[in-house]
C-alpha cells in the first residue's frame, strides 16, 4: 500500500504542477492600453470595429494583409494588422476578438481575429418568411 | 391570437409528438420504479417482466418521439418550430435525414434513442446487477426527456420541446392570419456548413459512443447499491470497451470530417468541442487498464470504480460546456444557448452526488487486495500508465474549462494565445511515456515476469525502435529533440506491441490479440500525428505581399494566394489555375488545375466555398491524396458578389433596327446578323412562341468575334425577351421586338464594363505520412473491438 500512496501523492502533485502552468500559460482579455504596457506579451482584446473607419482590405494589392480600427471597452481606438484574408462579413461582426501582441508603433499586430455575428449559427428571423408571404 | 381558428396545423402530430415524450418519460419513472424492486426484491415475481415491459415500451416511445419528428420533417410542415428552422424543401434527402439532430433538441433525442437502445441489450442477460444498471440508466433517460418536455413551472421551463408550433415560440402578424400555414413557403434550412454526409454519419456513431460510454457507470453505481464486493466487473469491462470502441470511433469521424470537410486546415484543433469527447474517452481508457489490474490482482478497485463513475461526470460536463453558451468566444462551434444550462448542471449535480453517494457508503466493502508490486509485473506499470492517462486528460479539461473558471472565479483568463501549441506541448511528454509503457508492459506478466527474459525482449524492442527512428528521422527531418522522442516512442511502442501481436496471430489466440492490436494501432496513429503535424507546410507560400519588416513571426504567416479566374500562380511547387466554377446547392465548387512545374504530374482540385448570410465564408477542402502524402486546398477568401465591382455596369446602349439577315457597323464591332430560328431545346416551348436571332460580333479592335443569340418569347399575350451576353460581358444583345411589316427587328445593343475579374484566395497544405494516423486509428479502434469481443463472461443466473 505504501507505493500505491507514493504513487498516489506524485499524482496529486503533478496535477497541481499542470493546473498551475496551465493557468500561468493563460492568456487574459485585456485593453489597449494594457497591451501596451507588455508589448512582448500576446494577449485577446475584445472591441468594435472603431465607426467612421472603413476596413482596408484589397486583395490584388496583397491578400495577406487586412486593416481595420478596432475599439476596446474603454473606448480607446487603435490601427489592427491582420496578416490573412479578411473574414466574410467582418464589417457586419457585432463584437471582435483579437489575439496578439501591441507593436512600438501602437499598431496592434493580430494573429487571430474571431468574430461575433448578430446571427451566428441558428438564432434566424421569421421578417424572411413573411415578407414573401405578403405578397 | 388563441380565438383564431388555424387552417392546416397538423396538431394531431403536435399531441402525438409530446404524447410520446410524456409516455416515454413515464415509462423511465416505471421502469426506475421496477428495477428498484426487481434488484432489492428478487423473489418478486412482478418485477422482472414489469421492468422488462417497461423497457420495451420506453424504446418504442423514444422511437416514436423521432418517427412523428422525421413525418412533419419529410412532408415540410413548417408551422412546428423545430422544421422550420432546420429543414427546407430545397434540402436533398439524405440531408434531411441529419436535420432531425441538428438541434439541440433532436441530439437530445438521438442520445436518449442510443440509451433506449442499449436499455435492450442490458436486461436481455438475466445478471441481477442488470436490473440495478437498468435503474440508473432509466434516472439517465428521465433527466433527457425532461429536456425535450417544454413544461412550464412558474417561470421556469423545463426542457424544450421539439414540437412547438411556430406561433407558439414567436410572435409576427402573419399568425393573425386563420391561413398562416399555407403562407410559410419554407423552412430556413440546414446550416451550410452542415450539410455534408458527414453529419449524417458522425452524430449517431459520436452519440451511441457517449450512450455506451455511460453504461459502466450504471453498472458501478448499480454493484454500489449492494453491500459487499462488486463481482459484475468483467462484464463491466465488456461495456466498457464496447463504449471506448464507438466513443472513439465517433471521435475519429469527427476528426475525419474536420479535416475532409471544414475549414479549420487540419485534423484536431484542441477545440473545446472536440476536447469535450475526447476527455470522457480517456479516462474510460484509464479505467478499462484498472479493470484489468483488478481482475488479475483484485487490488486497487475504489480508483478503478472512481474512474469508470468519472467518465459519465465528464460525459454531462462536456455536454454542460458545449450546450449551456458558457463558452462564449472560446468556440467555433458550440451549440446557441437554449437556457438549458441550469437544468444541465442540476442533473451533474444529481448524478456527481449519486455516484460519490454511493461510493462513501461502500468505502469499506472497497477495500482491495494489499499488494506487493514488483516492477517487474504487468500490474505496476500499467497502475502508471492510467495514472499518466488520467493527467493528460485532466489538463486538456483545465484548459477547455477556462470560460468556467472565468465565471466562477470572475476572472478574465483567455485561452493560451496559441493554444495548439500549449497543447502540443503538454500533451507530448504524456504520449511519450504512454507509448513506452505499452511497449514494455505489455512483455510484462501480471505479478512477476522473469526479470531475464523480460529485460531481453525490451532491449531488442528499444534497439530496433532506435534504429528504425534513427532511419526515420533520416527521411523525416523531424529536427527537434521533444519529435525525436516521440518518434522514438512511437517506434519502439509499435514493434513491442506488434512483436506480441504477431505472437498471439501465429498461435491463433485471437482471443488476446485486443491490447497488442489498439496498441499497435494508438503508436501508429501517434506517429501519423507526429509526421503530419511537425512536418505539415504551407506550401502557398505568399512572397509578393508587402513586407512587414524584421517581424518574421508574421512574414511566415503570410500563407494565402490570390488567383484570378482563367490565370495561374505558382503555389509551391505548382502552376495552378482557377479555371472554373460549378454549383451544386448550396456550394459553389472551384476548379483549380495543378500542374507540376517539373511536368510530372496535373490533376484538377474542387475545393468549394459560399458567403452565408449568418454563418460568414463556409468553404470545404479538397484533397489529393498519396500513399505517402496529402495535398489540401482550401478557399480562404472570395469576393462578396453582393459588390457592385462584381456585376456588369451597361456603359452605353443603342437600339438599333435591322433586317433577320443583315451587315453593319456598331461602334468598333462590324456585325453579321444570320436569321431567326426556332430554338432546338424543347424545354421551355410548352405554349410559348420562341424566336432566336443569331448574331456574330467582329471586334476590330481587339481581333476577337463575339457570339451572341438573344431571344424572343410570345406566351398569350405577354412578350419577354431574354437577353444575352458574351462570356467576358463586354456586349449585351437584347431583341426588343419583331415587326413582320417591315421585316425588321429591332435590337439593342449595349456596351458593358466587364465586372472586377473573380478571384479566390486560397491556402495549400501537404500534409505528410497522415494516412499512418488513419491507419493507426483503424487499428486502435479494432483492438477494443477484438478486446470485448476476447472477454470470456460469467456464466451467471438471476440474483
Amino acid at each position: 500500500m505504501k507505493k500505491l500512496h507514493l504513487f498516489l501523492i506524485v499524482a496529486m502533485a503533478a496535477a497541481v504542477g499542470l493546473l498551475v502552468y496551465a493557468l500561468g500559460d493563460a492568456s487574459s482579455y485585456v485593453s489597449f492600453a494594457e497591451a501596451s504596457r507588455h508589448p512582448d506579451k500576446e494577449f485577446h482584446v475584445v472591441g468594435r470595429l472603431a465607426e467612421g473607419h472603413s476596413v482596408y482590405y484589397n486583395p490584388s494589392e496583397d491578400p495577406n494583409r487586412t486593416e481595420f480600427f478596432l475599439t476596446d471597452h474603454e473606448g480607446k481606438t487603435v490601427k489592427v494588422i491582420y496578416p490573412q484574408p479578411k473574414p466574410a462579413d467582418f464589417e457586419r461582426a457585432e463584437e471582435v476578438v483579437i489575439i496578439g501582441r501591441m507593436q512600438g508603433d501602437g499598431v496592434f499586430l493580430a494573429s487571430k481575429v474571431l468574430t461575433k455575428c448578430p446571427s451566428k449559427y441558428v438564432e434566424k428571423d421569421l421578417n424572411a418568411v413573411t415578407s414573401q408571404s405578403d405578397e | 391570437m388563441s380565438d383564431i381558428q388555424y387552417i392546416g396545423e397538423w396538431l394531431w402530430a403536435a399531441y402525438a409528438g409530446k404524447g410520446a415524450v410524456a409516455a416515454a418519460l413515464a415509462l423511465a419513472v416505471l421502469g426506475v420504479a421496477a428495477g428498484l424492486r426487481a434488484y432489492f426484491y428478487p423473489d418478486d415475481r412482478w418485477a422482472r417482466p414489469i421492468l422488462r415491459a417497461a423497457v420495451w415500451g420506453h424504446f418504442l416511445s423514444v422511437a416514436a418521439i423521432g418517427a412523428v419528428l422525421y413525418v412533419l420533417i419529410l412532408n415540410h410542415r413548417f408551422e412546428f418550430q423545430y422544421v422550420w428552422q432546420h429543414s427546407s424543401r430545397a434540402l436533398p434527402l439524405k440531408y434531411v435525414i441529419s436535420s432531425l439532430w441538428e438541434g439541440q433538441e433532436g441530439s437530445f433525442w438521438l442520445w436518449t434513442f442510443w440509451n433506449s437502445v442499449l436499455l435492450l441489450f442490458l436486461v436481455r442477460r438475466n445478471y441481477a446487477v442488470t436490473w440495478g444498471a437498468a435503474v440508473v440508466v432509466f434516472l439517465g433517460q428521465v433527466m433527457f426527456l425532461s429536456m425535450l418536455l417544454g413544461v412550464k413551472i412558474g417561470d421556469i421551463t423545463i426542457g424544450i420541446n421539439p414540437f412547438l408550433l411556430l406561433r407558439e415560440t414567436m410572435a409576427a402578424p402573419i399568425f393573425s392570419r386563420p391561413d398562416y400555414v399555407s403562407l410559410i413557403q419554407d423552412g430556413t434550412g440546414l446550416n451550410p456548413l452542415l450539410q455534408s454526409y458527414w453529419m449524417v454519419i458522425h452524430p449517431p456513431v459520436l452519440f451511441l459512443g457517449f450512450a455506451s460510454a455511460g453504461i459502466p457507470f450504471a453498472l458501478v453505481a448499480a454493484m454500489l447499491m449492494k453491500k459487499g464486493v462488486p463481482h459484475w466487473l468483467p462484464w463491466t469491462q465488456r461495456w466498457a470497451l464496447v463504449g471506448g470502441a464507438f466513443l472513439g470511433l465517433g471521435i475519429l469521424l469527427g476528426a475525419l470530417w474536420a479535416y475532409e470537410a471544414l475549414n479549420f486546415g487540419g485534423y484536431w484543433a484542441w477545440d473545446p468541442v472536440e476536447n469535450s469527447s475526447l476527455v470522457p474517452w480517456l479516462v474510460l481508457v484509464a479505467g478499462i487498464h484498472m479493470l484489468l489490474i483488478y481482475q488479475a490482482r483484485r487490488a486497487y478497485l475504489r480508483l478503478t470504480l472512481f474512474f469508470l463513475m468519472a467518465v459519465y461526470w465528464l460525459l454531462l460536463y462536456s455536454t454542460f460546456l458545449t450546450r449551456s453558451g458558457v463558452l462564449g468566444n472560446a468556440s467555433v462551434h458550440s451549440f446557441t444557448d437554449m437556457g438549458l444550462g441550469g437544468q444541465l448542471i442540476f442533473w451533474l449535480a444529481f448524478f456527481v452526488l449519486l455516484g460519490t453517494g454511493l461510493y462513501v457508503r461502500r468505502w469499506k466493502d472497497l477495500r482491495g487486495k494489499d499488494i506487493q508490486e514488483s516492477l517487474y509485473s504487468r500490474e505496476f506499470w500499467m497502475y502508471i500508465g492510467a495514472l499518466i492517462v488520467f493527467l493528460s486528460s485532466f489538463h486538456i479539461i483545465v484548459v477547455t474549462s477556462l470560460p468556467v473558471i472565468n465565471k466562477v472565479l470572475g476572472t478574465h483568463l483567455a485561452p493560451p494565445t496559441d493554444a495548439i501549441q500549449h497543447y502540443n506541448r503538454v500533451q507530448l511528454p504524456f504520449a511519450v511515456i504512454i507509448l513506452l509503457l505499452t511497449a514494455a508492459g505489455m512483455f510484462l506478466e501480471y505479478r512477476r515476469t522473469p526479470s531475464g527474459v523480460f529485460l531481453r525482449r525490451l532491449g531488442m524492442t528499444v534497439l530496433m525502435g532506435l534504429l528504425i527512428t534513427i532511419t526515420a528521422e533520416w527521411a523525416w527531418q523531424l529536427n527537434t529533440w521533444a519529435y525525436r522522442l516521440l518518434s522514438f516512442a512511437g517506434w519502439t511502442a509499435a514493434i513491442g506491441n506488434g512483436w506480441i501481436l504477431w505472437g498471439y496471430l501465429r498461435k491463433k489466440r485471437f482471443r488476446l490479440i485486443g491490447g497488442a492490436l489498439s496498441h499497435t494501432g494508438l503508436a501508429v496513429m501517434v506517429l501519423g500525428v507526429l509526421v503530419s503535424s511537425a512536418k505539415k507546410e504551407v506550401i502557398s507560400r505568399n512572397t509578393a505581399g508587402v513586407d512587414f519588416g524584421d517581424n518574421f513571426s508574421v512574414q511566415s504567416k503570410l500563407e494565402n494566394v490570390l488567383i484570378y479566374r482563367d490565370s495561374t500562380a505558382l503555389v509551391g511547387p505548382y502552376q495552378v489555375r482557377f479555371s472554373g466554377t460549378r454549383w451544386e446547392a448550396p456550394q459553389t465548387y472551384y476548379r483549380v488545375d495543378f500542374a507540376d512545374t517539373a511536368g510530372r504530374e496535373s490533376f484538377t482540385l474542387y475545393p468549394s466555398a459560399q458567403i452565408s448570410k449568418n454563418m460568414g465564408l463556409v468553404a470545404s477542402p479538397d484533397i489529393q491524396k498519396w500513399w505517402d502524402h496529402d495535398l489540401y486546398v482550401h478557399i480562404t477568401a472570395i469576393p462578396d458578389t453582393s459588390d457592385p465591382a462584381f456585376h456588369a455596369r451597361i456603359l452605353a446602349a443603342d437600339t438599333l433596327l435591322m433586317a433577320p439577315i443583315d451587315t453593319f457597323t456598331w461602334r468598333h464591332y462590324q456585325v453579321r446578323t444570320e436569321g431567326l430560328f426556332q430554338p432546338e431545346d424543347e424545354s421551355l416551348s410548352d405554349t410559348a412562341i420562341r424566336t432566336r436571332l443569331l448574331m456574330v460580333l467582329e471586334d476590330t479592335l481587339r481581333q476577337n468575334r463575339l457570339m451572341l443569340a438573344p431571344e424572343w418569347h410570345l406566351q398569350g399575350r405577354l412578350v419577354m425577351t431574354v437577353p444575352d451576353m458574351d462570356s467576358h460581358q463586354t456586349v449585351q444583345a437584347e431583341l426588343l421586338q419583331i415587326l413582320p411589316e417591315q421585316q425588321r427587328l429591332r435590337v439593342v445593343l449595349a456596351a458593358l464594363q466587364p465586372p472586377s475579374r473573380p478571384y479566390i484566395i486560397l491556402k495549400a497544405i501537404a500534409f505528410p505520412f497522415i494516412n499512418l494516423l488513419w491507419l493507426g486509428g483503424v487499428l486502435m479502434l479494432l483492438g477494443f473491438g477484438a478486446a470485448a469481443y476476447g472477454r470470456k463472461l460469467p456464466k451467471g443466473k438471476a440474483a
